[in-house]
């Protein structure tokens, strides 16, 4: 009996997650996908692209990407360009995580606007806002089920957020947001959802 | 002057690489470092994160330094919403102030106005401050410096005298001009309210400063201060071209310049650009660039 190989063992979508350096990049996978990447407040620990397959009951598969996170320094961006570059140029859907307590993006611009012709026409964007909770008005008892895009400053956040990054995007008209905390372990399941929702 | 000599003595002696940099860069926000970190009772980190958010703010020192030159003494943390190591940050404004000596002994707005600290803590200290305050009575006394000027007056002819006293006269009613500069939303005003109970208009989501704005704030231990606000920068490509223009107008003649960072970030590409900017911006005396 001949063996055929299964079809798409190693195929599937692939997912990256870009954002500036210590966003939560790694804590967000950990918490996502159960991973055990090294995490520190202080050091930059991320120094390489992290890729891993996830298979999921065998009726999904997909690549996830942690990369070195951007504007660590003022030549962080031509250190860490061929990763940005090759990887890019892989991704189905981009993950781009940015803190909901900043309202700066202007490093957020230039990656774009100097990476997004790497980027393969059709490539998902998901905005994700991290640390919500510091932005909620009520982020010790929030409603049961409520998401914190239903929170009136988020959402102003997730606006502003969007309209100074998107139009420097390969995709100036269309991509999702999320807004989630680690912390609090908030609105995860949306962010996967989300983030998967391509695959 | 004397605030200088103790602000000096208490740190380590290391040699600061950049001694006249008219620069002090405050890291604010360190409450936000961790999560469920903050002693309300006290208003301080408790233990276990006091180590933390020291050690993310020495990592943050460390690559300033290495990318800029700028030494540690010139870098302080803190955090302006719960009004924590205020005064580490008046001390190194009077240090690094190219008119320091005027400013004397600031004191920062007093702490226990901060939402959530504990009722008797804030009884407490309302009354030991009224009590001391009622202590001290009898009128202001002459600061230190003016009493040295005096003391040296005694041993000069009258015309070099009435020089001195003059030269002390007219630098101590031009009061320093402190500007405040950093990231948009990092809390520059925020700051700026905290350390001399000003009441400046803040704002979470939209940009709360677009044009410079100056104002003279009296400090409650007596002296003034002209604090310059600036709108921040690295929030957009377009924003950043239009404010250089203003910045290399402004900064220059202040006499300090306290850029604020924000602690739990890590991205500090725009900061490093800034303060290789400033050092060059900063680098003829204020009355000389006048």
């Amino acid at each position: 009996m001949k063996l055929t190989p299964i079809p798409g063992l190693r195929r599937g979508p692939t997912v990256v997650f870009l954002g500036k350096r210590g966003v939560g990049k790694s804590s967000t996978l950990n918490r996502l996908f159960d991973l055990d990447r090294p995490t520190d407040a202080a050091a930059e620990c991320t120094t390489e692209p992290y890729a891993r397959w996830i298979c999921e009951q065998k009726a999904r598969r997909f690549r996830i990407v942690d990369m070195p996170g951007i504007a660590a320094g003022v030549d962080s961006l031509a250190t860490y360009s061929r990763y940005y570059r090759r990887w890019l140029g892989k991704a189905d859907t981009v993950v781009w995580i940015t803190q909901a307590d900043v309202r700066s993006y202007k490093q957020d611009q230039i990656f774009f606007r100097d990476f997004s012709k790497f980027v393969r026409p059709g490539t998902r964007l998901v905005l994700a806002l991290s640390k919500a909770d510091t932005q909620m008005g009520n982020f010790e008892a929030p409603p049961a089920g409520s998401s914190p895009l239903d929170d009136d400053l988020i959402r102003r956040k997730a606006r502003d957020a969007s309209s100074q990054i998107l139009p420097y995007t390969w995709t100036p008209a269309s991509a999702e947001i999320v807004a989630y905390s680690v912390a609090k372990g908030w609105n995860l399941d949306e962010l996967r959802t989300v983030v998967l929702s391509g695959t | 002057m004397f605030a200088k000599t103790k602000a000096r003595s208490t740190r380590e002696a290391v040699p600061d690489p950049t001694p006249n940099l008219r620069l002090v860069v405050g890291l604010n926000r360190v409450d936000e470092i961790l999560h469920d970190a903050w002693d309300v009772r006290l208003n301080q980190p408790t233990e276990a994160a006091a180590l933390e958010i020291r050690r993310k703010c020495e990592d943050t020192v460390k690559r300033l330094a290495r990318e800029t030159g700028v030494g540690a003494s010139h870098i302080e943390y803190y955090s302006a919403l719960k009004r924590y190591r205020l005064h580490n940050i008046l001390n190194r404004v009077v240090l690094h102030c190219f008119g320091g000596f005027k400013l004397g002994d600031v004191e920062p707005k007093p702490f226990e106005d901060v939402a959530g600290v504990d009722p008797d803590v804030r009884r407490f200290t309302q009354e030991e401050r009224a009590r001391r305050a009622a202590a001290s009575s009898g009128g202001k006394p002459s600061s230190a410096l003016e009493r040295v000027v005096a003391e040296m007056s005694r041993f000069l002819d009258a015309e070099d005298a009435g020089r001195l006293t003059s030269k002390f006269h007219t630098e101590m009613r031009r009061p320093p001009r402190v500007a405040v500069l950093g990231q948009s939303g990092v809390g520059k005003t925020t700051t700026v309210n905290a350390l001399f109970a000003t009441d400046w208009k803040t704002s979470a989501v939209e940009v709360g400063t677009h044009t410079a704005q100056e104002k003279r704030v009296a400090l409650p231990s007596g002296g003034e201060i002209s604090m310059v606000d600036l709108p921040g920068y690295g929030r957009s490509l377009d924003e950043d071209a239009a404010y250089e223009a203003q910045y290399r107008e402004i900064l220059p003649r202040c006499d300090l310049v306290l850029l604020v960072i924000q602690a739990d970030r890590g991205d500090l590409a725009d900061d490093i650009e800034m303060i290789r900017k400033l050092s060059l911006w900063l680098s003829a005396e204020p009355a000389e660039a006048q």
